[in-house]
This record gives structure tokens, C-alpha cells and sequence, in this order.
């Protein structure tokens, strides 16, 4: 007895040794972007805009273990494989898009991180400006071990939503069926659902996750034994971002929904909360917004960090000086900057960038996936742990259903702006 | 000089003009010195077969091949170049990530083909992307003209590369960086045209040390193949005794010629060497000396080094001459740093004198350095004026010849 305390002790301790990079990556999938969608459908379509959000959680949690397995199998980027694989050509062409659909993603969460400010009447030009430089600065003078602290303490935000999705007093039995069982309370068979279904997938599951989760194990130097425990940590990771992302749309659907009001900007999307669920409900709703914002913001320009480095062979990691790191830590500055000055300018059209964004997000995805099938396939890469028989069949199933998915969102937002 | 990027997916023709393919990799031999390719890669309709060197007969276009040729199979330490170099990881001693590869390139001679390095620069990438010319001549609008940097072959552990790793040898990270005597080592086993390149692109000061540190056969076979303004550039990098022993392996019209065309300081120092060149001292005897005079203090002969012997190859002693120029006293640069600042040099110099004579043998050269224990003696002529040193450096030659171990 006292033998297998000792074992489960010591399984514990590997497991918070390992926590990071899977909760990390797929809760920063709910980032500025994610929410305001989030909100948006559950506006419309109340608890059903979180109809399948089982299988969804499993995909997210089979990509990123896949990308997990790879990284700690081979140390080496996802970046590195295709550079060494398929040559600068494609490797290049591969980071510009990368390039330009994570400078979206930077300026959604800039946006977010705005919209934090105004809803609680703080100048937000000073306030955005302060809070880069900030994180500029944490990013390039701590290490991983203490960024990574930093970056598990902001998922406290999260808890926001739980709060206040509990203070908009939800029927959780009808919550329960409409998202698990049946959606009752909408039109099955109304297609745009169905697109705005899709919309959800395609925020969650994101290019930079695939390249992110990869990259940011690598920098934890993680090794074969810690493969189990790793693969333990991703699951968890899709588990907490999809139970989040459910607290999310409990919170609008029985504020919003039930008084049938449609909110199309999801960031102020608290304001409209604000008379049904009460004051407190309205702030922890915003907290929430603001985590997933810094969050995104210092993840996916670190994440167009990682890829460059991969690609052109320099050294990328947290743990480096900033002279030492100067190509990674550049990107990530860059990038960083070029959000921050885009969102000073009043007159930039966000919504029509996030569409645009999400487009090249959906094309990027199934390229992913094809080189993720390829390299983890292959067994002059994998050696032992290649991925074959069953398993090989329910990845491969996986991402040819959300390349189906993105497809099908491709034309529908075709559709919508034709 | 030929980049891989350029000859990939060539059309492979025989010399009859049957199209075999198109050219996929290049196979070489891994060595410590410059790797031969041994074979070439020809890819048809996803089959590939390995041609051996010998049957190119020439790339231009297309790669021309004898139409006899005969095929091969992979043998131990052969690697391909595009699977197993390029685009592949750098990283130094310790781990640490440096660069990709992003361009092999190779180099013709007689008729092998040898790997002599390998691109990290960023033309290197746009070679790859076809995009290297525009962007040189974009550059050179804004007056910038850009090279591509090099990772020589001897900087890459060949042994690591069988095992998937390019890594370089130490921590350094730049070509420059590299020790001029490593250089030189491995450019005596690369082509000419890879040492004038390489000459160029090192600043004056590190390319004369460079020269300096090739052996003499080396330095003359150099040296014949450029043109006259050339020669006279990298001659005025050298040692003056250096730049004599190279004159002597010309015939005497061409040496009159370079001679001719030398600055005048340098000339007249050269002349000087050359006549003393058929004895036996002469022959090694350098003409890099400071001397002072015995009032001097030791603070004069601070100043007197840093403002003349600021670019000495060698100095340890300094000589001391009385008004006639003859030598009477001698001191290590040890010694004089021991001194207080206002000493004189008479106070502290050492009277008794070991001297060779231009006539003396080497071998009695040698002994006395031996003996006494001394890295560098004074040449000295009948009249006790002194003529030049010779120093252990330049005898290097003759321990090494008698050696035994």
C-alpha cells in the first residue's frame, strides 16, 4: 500500500514536471479571437453553439498530442522537419503565410486587450502601449521556468467565466442536453449554424497550436520517459480549454440568448451582460477577456519566434540572453510591435482582417496536417514510435474531418461576402 | 565554383544525347581533407541509379555523360550531399544552433570534383529561390556588395555528419573568426581560386598572417597563377624574407619584373635580403629588428615599439648600437618591462653578445640557440653593424628534417 503511494508520489511529481506546454498551447486557443466567436454563436444559438463539443475536444486533443509525440521523439521543430525535409522553397513560402495569419491573430488579441481597457474606462492607448513594453520585457529577461509560472498563473483569468457563468444563474439541465445530447432549441437543419458550428472548430484548433506545442516542448527539453506523461498533460490541456470555452457560452447564452439579443462585437460583449447577470458577472467576464488577451499576445508572436528560429537555424529559445537570442527575440518584438501600432490606429477594420485571418488560418491547417501525417508516419523519423494501425487511422480520420470542416467554412464565408 | 542549388534537377544527358534523367544528389567521400564527389545521382520516374564521377564528361546545360557508363552502389563513408547536408542544422561544441546549410558548394579540379564548403549566408537562400541575382543587383544600387559567408570543409567534424549532425569544430561561429594558421592548413588542400576568394574577402592584417603561415611551395604555386598587381598585393602582405624566398623560386626576369614594380621602402629592403640570399644565413635572416641606442630610457623604447615594430611578425629582444651602429649590448622585452620607466638602457643591457655571421651554417646557428638557450640571434658583418636576425621560427624547417621520434 504504502508502495503504491510512493509510485503515485512520484507520477505526480513527473506530471507537474511535464505540465506546460499542452495546457498552455491549447487554452491560448481561447484567446481574444476565440472568445469574441465563442460569444457571437452562443448569442445566436445559445448552449447548441456547443453541440459536438465532445468529438471537438478530442480533436483538438489528438492533433496536439501528435504534434507532442513528434517533438519529444525527434527534439525537433516542426519547422526544422519541413526545412530539413522539403527544402527553403517551401519552408519559406510555409512562414510567410505563417507570418501573416499569426500577425492577425497578434491583432485580434491587441483588440481584445483594448476593448479590457475601455470596458473599464481606462485610457487604452497608455494601458496598450505600457502592457507590451511589459511583456517585451518579461519575454526577453526571464527564462522558461519562470515564464511558464507566469504563464499558468494568467489561466487563473480564466476562472472569470466560471464565476460568471455561475452569477447568470444557468438551467444546467437544459445546458447539459443542448450541448451533449441534442440541440433542441434551434433549426437543425439551418445551415448557417452549421457554419458558425464550423467557425468554433477553426478557432480552436489553429495553425500556430500545431507549430506552438511543438516548439515550446522542444524548449522544455522534455525526454522519451516524459512521452507518457506528456501525451496525459495535452489531453488535460483540451479537456480545461473546452471547459472553459462551455462556462463561456453558459454565461451569454443565459444572459443574452434567453433575452434574444444578438451581440456581432463579442469583445464588448460583456457591457451586454452587465443588466441580467449583475456587476460582478460583467467584471469577471472581462478578467477573463483580458488573460486570454495578454495570453495570446505573448504565445503567438513567441510562436512565429520558435518557427523562424527552426527554419533558419538559429537558436530559439526562452532560456537564452537577448544577445545571445537576438533573430528569436526579434520576431517576437516585431510582431508584437506591428499589432500595437495596427491597433493605434483607430481606422483599421478588425473584423474584416479577422475573416480575412481565419481564411488563411483554414488554408494553412490541412498543410499542417499533411506534413504532421508525414513525419509522424515515417519511420526513418519516428523509429520505434512511429504511429501505425489504429491509431494511425483515427489521426488520419481526424484531420481529414477538419479539413472537410475547413472547407466547408471556406465557402461558406465565401457565401457570406459575395 | 559550382553551388549545388544551381545543379540540382539538370537535365542528365549521355554524350550521345540519351536523356537519362535529371540529376538528383551528389554522393561524396567523406574525409577529413577536401571530400571528393565519387558519384552522381540520376533520378527517372521515381528510379534512381548512381553513375561514378569518372563518366561526366562535362556540366553545362545538362550534365554530359560517357555513353559506356556503368553503374555503382553506395559504399561505406559515402554520403549524399542533398540528404545528408544540405538544409541540415549547424551547431558548435556545446549544442548551440549557429545556422543552416543553405547552399554546398563545389569546386572543379582536372577532372574531380570537390566539396570545398558549405553557404550559410543569406544569398545562399535566395540562390535556392532563384531570387540571388536580383537581390545582389538590388544591393548594389544602394552601394552594398554582398558576398556570400562560408563554412570551410575543415571546420565540419566529418565523423559527426554519418550520424545526421554538421557540427563545427569548436565554438567559434564565423569564417573570420578562424585561426589564420587553420586557414591556411586547409586552404593548401583547397583549389586557387578558393584561396583568392577567401584571401579577399579577410582584412589585410589576417590575410597576410594567412599567407605567412602556407608553406613556400604553396606560397609560389599561389603566386604564379595571379597577375602581376596581385602578386605585388599579397607580396607586400608577407615577410620580407618570406618575400624573398618566394622571388627566388621565379626566374630572374620575372623576379626583376616584380621587384621592379614593389614600393620603393619595400624594394630596398628586398634588395638588401636577396643580395645576402646564396649564404647560408642570409637565406633565413629577417630584417624586423629595433634597435636603440644605450641612453635611451626604457620609456623612449616603449614608444620606439609601439610607433615601429607596432606590426613585427616576431620580436622578443631589442638590440643596442653605439654612434658607429655596432652592436654592444642586447635585452629581452622581458627585461625591460622589469625596469622602472627612467632607466637607461645601458643600466640594464647584457654586454656579453652571441652572434651568427652571414657565412655561419645553420647547423651552428641552431646549436647556439640551443645552447644558450636564446629564440633569436643577431646577424652581424665584419664591422660589428648588425644586418638582420634570425630567429627559431625560421629554423623550424631543419628541426623538423632531423627529428627522430
Amino acid at each position: 500500500m504504502i508502495n503504491f503511494f510512493d509510485r503515485l508520489k512520484k507520477r505526480i511529481i513527473i506530471f507537474l514536471l511535464v505540465l506546460g506546454p499542452g495546457i498552455i498551447t491549447a487554452v491560448t486557443d481561447n484567446d481574444a479571437g476565440g472568445i469574441a466567436t465563442y460569444t457571437v454563436t452562443a448569442s445566436l444559438y445559445g448552449m447548441a453553439s456547443k453541440f459536438l463539443i465532445l468529438p471537438e475536444m478530442l480533436l483538438l486533443a489528438v492533433t496536439q498530442e501528435i504534434g507532442a509525440r513528434i517533438a519529444i521523439v525527434t527534439k525537433k521543430g516542426l519547422g526544422d522537419l519541413i526545412r530539413e525535409r522539403y527544402g527553403v522553397k517551401l519552408s519559406l513560402l510555409i512562414f510567410l503565410l505563417y507570418f501573416v495569419v499569426n500577425q492577425g491573430v497578434v491583432l485580434q488579441n491587441v483588440s481584445g486587450l483594448k476593448a479590457v481597457f475601455e470596458l473599464f474606462n481606462l485610457n487604452w492607448r497608455f494601458f496598450l502601449i505600457f502592457t507590451c513594453v511589459i511583456l517585451i520585457f518579461l519575454v526577453t529577461l526571464f527564462d522558461y521556468k519562470r515564464l511558464q509560472r507566469i504563464f499558468l498563473f494568467i489561466i487563473i483569468f480564466y476562472l472569470g467565466y466560471i464565476f460568471s457563468a455561475i452569477l447568470s444563474k444557468p438551467n444546467w439541465r437544459e445546458a447539459f442536453i443542448e450541448s451533449f445530447i441534442w440541440p433542441k432549441k434551434i433549426n437543425f437543419f439551418d445551415i448557417t449554424f452549421w457554419f458558425s458550428r464550423i467557425a468554433v472548430l477553426g478557432t480552436t484548433i489553429t495553425a500556430w497550436g500545431q507549430f506552438f506545442v511543438h516548439s515550446y516542448i522542444i524548449d522544455k527539453k522534455l525526454d522519451i520517459q516524459h512521452l507518457k506523461y506528456e501525451r496525459l498533460e495535452v489531453f488535460l490541456g483540451a479537456f480545461i480549454t473546452n471547459f472553459f470555452s462551455w462556462m463561456m457560452a453558459l454565461a451569454v447564452t443565459y444572459t443574452l440568448f434567453v433575452h434574444n439579443i444578438k451581440v456581432d462585437d463579442g469583445l464588448k460583449a460583456a457591457l451586454a451582460i452587465k443588466p441580467f447577470a449583475g456587476d460582478l458577472a460583467y467584471i469577471f467576464f472581462s478578467l477573463g477577456l483580458f488573460g486570454a488577451s495578454i495570453l495570446g499576445l505573448v504565445i503567438v508572436p513567441l510562436a512565429t519566434a520558435y518557427v523562424f528560429a527552426e527554419i533558419f537555424g538559429y537558436q530559439g529559445s526562452l532560456d537564452l540572453s537577448f544577445t545571445k537570442g537576438k533573430y528569436f527575440y526579434g520576431f517576437f518584438i516585431i510582431q508584437l510591435l506591428i499589432g500595437l501600432i495596427a491597433a493605434l490606429f483607430p481606422q483599421t477594420s478588425l473584423f474584416k482582417l479577422t475573416l480575412y485571418v481565419d481564411f488563411l488560418n483554414g488554408a494553412m491547417l490541412p498543410i499542417i496536417f499533411y506534413f504532421l501525417l508525414k513525419f509522424s508516419e515515417d519511420k526513418e523519423i519516428m523509429g520505434k514510435y512511429v504511429v501505425s494501425g489504429a491509431s494511425k487511422i483515427f489521426v488520419r480520420g481526424a484531420a481529414i474531418l477538419i479539413t472537410i470542416a475547413v472547407v466547408i467554412s471556406f465557402i461558406g464565408k465565401l457565401v457570406e461576402i459575395l | 565554383m559550382l553551388y549545388f542549388s544551381q545543379l540540382l534537377n539538370k537535365k542528365v544527358l549521355t554524350e550521345d544525347g540519351v536523356d537519362l534523367g535529371f540529376f538528383d544528389d551528389f554522393i561524396i567521400l567523406i574525409s577529413d581533407i577536401q571530400p571528393k564527389v565519387t558519384k552522381l545521382v540520376i533520378k527517372k520516374n521515381k528510379k534512381t541509379i548512381f553513375v561514378p564521377i569518372n563518366f561526366l564528361l562535362k556540366i553545362n546545360k545538362n550534365f554530359v555523360i560517357k555513353k559506356n557508363y556503368d553503374l555503382a552502389n553506395l559504399q561505406a563513408n559515402e554520403l549524399f550531399v542533398l540528404r545528408n547536408l544540405l538544409d541540415k542544422q549547424i551547431i558548435d561544441l556545446t549544442g548551440n544552433k549557429i545556422v543552416r546549410v543553405n547552399d554546398v558548394a563545389f569546386q572543379k579540379q582536372n577532372f574531380d570534383y570537390f566539396l570545398v564548403g558549405v553557404d550559410i549566408s543569406l544569398l545562399g537562400i535566395l540562390r535556392r529561390i532563384n531570387l540571388e541575382d536580383i537581390f545582389i543587383r538590388i544591393m548594389r544600387f544602394f552601394n552594398l556588395n554582398l558576398k556570400s559567408t562560408f563554412l570551410s570543409w575543415g571546420q565540419i567534424q566529418p565523423l559527426e555528419l554519418t550520424r545526421g549532425y554538421v557540427v563545427v569544430k569548436g565554438k567559434e561561429e564565423k569564417l573570420a573568426k578562424m585561426l589564420p594558421e587553420d586557414l591556411a592548413d586547409y586552404l593548401e588542400r583547397t583549389s586557387i581560386e578558393n584561396v583568392r576568394r577567401i584571401i579577399k574577402l579577410l582584412d589585410k592584417r589576417k590575410a597576410r598572417e594567412v599567407i605567412n603561415s602556407l608553406n613556400l611551395n604553396y606560397q609560389s604555386f599561389l603566386i604564379r597563377r595571379l597577375k602581376i598587381e596581385e602578386i605585388i598585393d599579397i607580396l607586400s602582405y608577407l615577410d620580407s624574407n618570406e618575400v624573398v624566398d618566394i622571388l627566388l623560386t621565379f626566374n630572374s626576369k620575372k623576379r626583376e619584373e616584380i621587384i621592379k614594380n614593389l614600393p620603393q621602402d619595400f624594394r630596398k629592403k628586398i634588395n638588401y635580403l636577396l643580395r645576402y640570399s646564396s649564404t647560408p644565413v642570409g637565406e633565413i635572416m629577417i630584417v624586423e629588428y629595433l634597435q636603440v641606442k644605450p641612453d635611451n630610457t626604457v620609456k623612449e623604447v616603449i614608444d620606439k615599439i609601439k610607433r615601429e615594430a607596432a606590426d613585427f611578425s616576431f620580436l622578443t629582444t631589442i638590440y643596442v648600437v653605439n654612434e658607429q651602429n655596432q652592436l654592444i649590448g642586447v635585452f629581452s622585452l622581458h627585461e625591460l618591462i622589469c625596469q622602472n620607466l627612467d632607466t637607461f638602457v645601458y643600466q640594464f643591457m647584457h654586454q656579453n653578445l652571441i652572434v651568427v655571421h652571414l657565412k655561419t651554417p645553420k647547423k651552428v646557428v641552431l646549436h647556439k640557440m640551443f645552447k644558450y638557450d636564446l629564440q633569436v640571434l643577431p646577424v652581424i658583418d665584419n664591422n660589428k653593424k648588425i644586418i638582420g636576425i634570425v630567429t627559431i621560427d625560421d629554423l623550424k624547417d631543419i628541426i623538423l628534417k632531423n627529428l627522430k621520434i
